[in-house]
């Protein structure tokens, strides 16, 4: 599994993905970690079939006993499906989840970890002094979603926000915005339900400094990019991508029934 | 059992295939039930010349009483038998993974954090082998019980075709119950005996493993 750092100053993140191992037909997952100090949070630690390659690839940086927190944005497979592999090597560590999904999230072959329900309406974590704040993305797309910003190093991880569906092997990087658009489109117009709940979050995101943002599938944005994905985002219908009706066919229908 | 079934999917086979084998022991057993009261009936009919034939069937009842309770006893056994065999097999699954992560990061940094995690892990999958064969072996001591109540019954039939025959009247009817006994027994005997072989084979698979 590639290893790239996109932060290190006093902390560090690292995202892991692109894995050459990964098994054909399952989605290409962005795995995230923040070293601070003695402590370390793996963000959406990614689904079974990727947990070999990912605790490889994080044995490069940290030693086991280091990984204190893990972070589930929501309740999907490819995020979280991992808990009862992790579990075994990290029986001291906690979960921070949204509240709704604690039992769900159980499913995961879960007996020891502690939990950490995250409220509504989002808090704050303090890793060994360096803060963290789990923003509300409920809707963008489970009903229960958190995103995670650090203000120091100006990153926003935003799960399924910004994700693409791309080729192996892909840049970690958007190089080329307006040709990225394709990518995304029909995600988030099919994975996001709410225009009203999309407006919510760009709202509160508008109000951070942000020059990462950093989703759980394909690219990152840096830069420019940021505020060209968040422009884009707010023009664009979401909860839509679904078959237009037949309607020639259903009023066909309706008037039969009708004259019957 | 074919050599390319894995360990869990032929413990789960032998755990349905007991627990059916079992259900036919229930069924017979209620049959021999049935045959008892017919027997009583016919025995009392008789009167003076089945006087010996009516605690025969005192005793073919209370066999087929313990058979049935037996069969409830290791049927619940049998059906923790799949609960334990995901289980096992979880474990075993587990260490291997750790394992294979093991050599693939022999040259990360942080390796050697992996060791007490598979120590843990090995020592877990041994403990959860140990219990299952305990598991098993306890089931294959409950079949070798039955197996003694059906080898008593077997000597019945033979005493109860010896009455049969000084009951001149009824010696056709007490025969007919005699048979029916018999035949019960040894059909119970062959389902007993392929659940103890099953179950023996499934141990001898376990123990064969290797999972330090």
């Amino acid at each position: 599994m590639k290893s790239t750092s996109i932060y290190s100053e006093k902390h560090q993140w690292h995202v892991f993905g692109r894995d050459p191992k990964k098994v054909d037909g399952i989605v290409d997952t962005n795995q995230y970690m923040i070293q601070s100090g003695d402590r370390t949070l793996l963000l959406d630690p990614g689904g079974i079939e990727v947990f070999a390659s990912m605790l490889t690839a994080v044995l490069h940086h940290v030693r086991l006993e280091e990984i204190t927190d893990l972070f589930a944005s929501h309740q999907d497979p490819d995020i979280i499906s991992s808990l009862g592999l992790w579990e075994q090597a990290l029986p001291h560590a906690r979960l921070h989840t949204p509240w709704v999904w604690e039992g769900f999230i159980r499913h995961f072959g879960s007996k020891k970890i502690e939990y950490v329900p995250i409220p509504d309406e989002g808090e704050i974590l303090d890793l060994n002094g360096l803060k963290l704040r789990f923003i509300p993305a409920h809707y963008l797309h489970a009903s229960g979603n958190f995103h995670v910003y650090d203000a120091k190093a100006k990153i926003l991880m935003s799960g399924d926000v910004g994700a693409a569906l791309e080729e192996p092997g892909a840049p970690m990087f958007v190089e080329n915005f307006e040709r990225h658009v394709d990518k995304m489109k029909l995600f988030h117009q099919r994975w996001m339900p709410s225009n009203r709940a999309k407006q919510d979050w760009i709202c509160r995101v508008r109000e951070l400094e942000i020059d990462i943002l950093a989703p759980q599938h394909g690219r990152l944005f840096k830069g420019e990019d940021v505020q060209r994905f968040l422009d884009w985002f707010e023009a664009l219908e979401v909860g839509l991508a679904i078959p237009e009706p037949a309607s020639d066919t259903a009023e066909a229908e309706l008037e039969a029934v009708a004259s019957s | 059992m074919p050599e390319t079934l894995t360990t869990q999917a032929t413990i789960l086979i032998t755990a349905a295939s007991v627990t059916a084998e079992l259900n036919g022991v229930n069924e017979i057993a209620k049959d021999m039930t049935l045959g008892v009261m017919n027997a009583k009936t016919i025995s009392h009919r008789a009167g003076e010349s089945a006087k010996g034939f009516q605690p025969i069937t005192d005793y073919i009842e209370q066999v087929a009483r313990e058979v049935a309770q037996s069969v409830v006893r290791i049927s619940g056994g049998a059906s923790v038998l799949s609960r334990l065999a995901v289980s096992y097999h979880h474990s075993g699954k587990l260490l291997t993974l750790y394992r294979r992560v093991l050599k693939d990061a022999e040259d990360a940094t942080h390796v050697a954090s992996l060791i007490p995690v598979i120590t843990m892990l090995s020592q877990e999958a041994q403990k959860e082998q140990e219990h299952f064969v305990r598991d098993l072996e306890s089931l294959v001591r409950q079949l070798d019980a039955m197996k003694n109540t059906i080898r008593s019954s077997k000597v019945i039939s033979t005493i109860s075709r010896v009455e049969a025959a000084n009951s001149d009247a009824f010696r056709k009817n007490l025969e007919v119950v005699a048979d029916d006994l018999e035949s019960s027994t040894e059909k119970i005997r062959e389902r007993v005996q392929r659940c103890h072989h099953q179950l023996s084979d499934v141990i001898a698979l376990v123990q064969r493993e290797d999972v330090s």
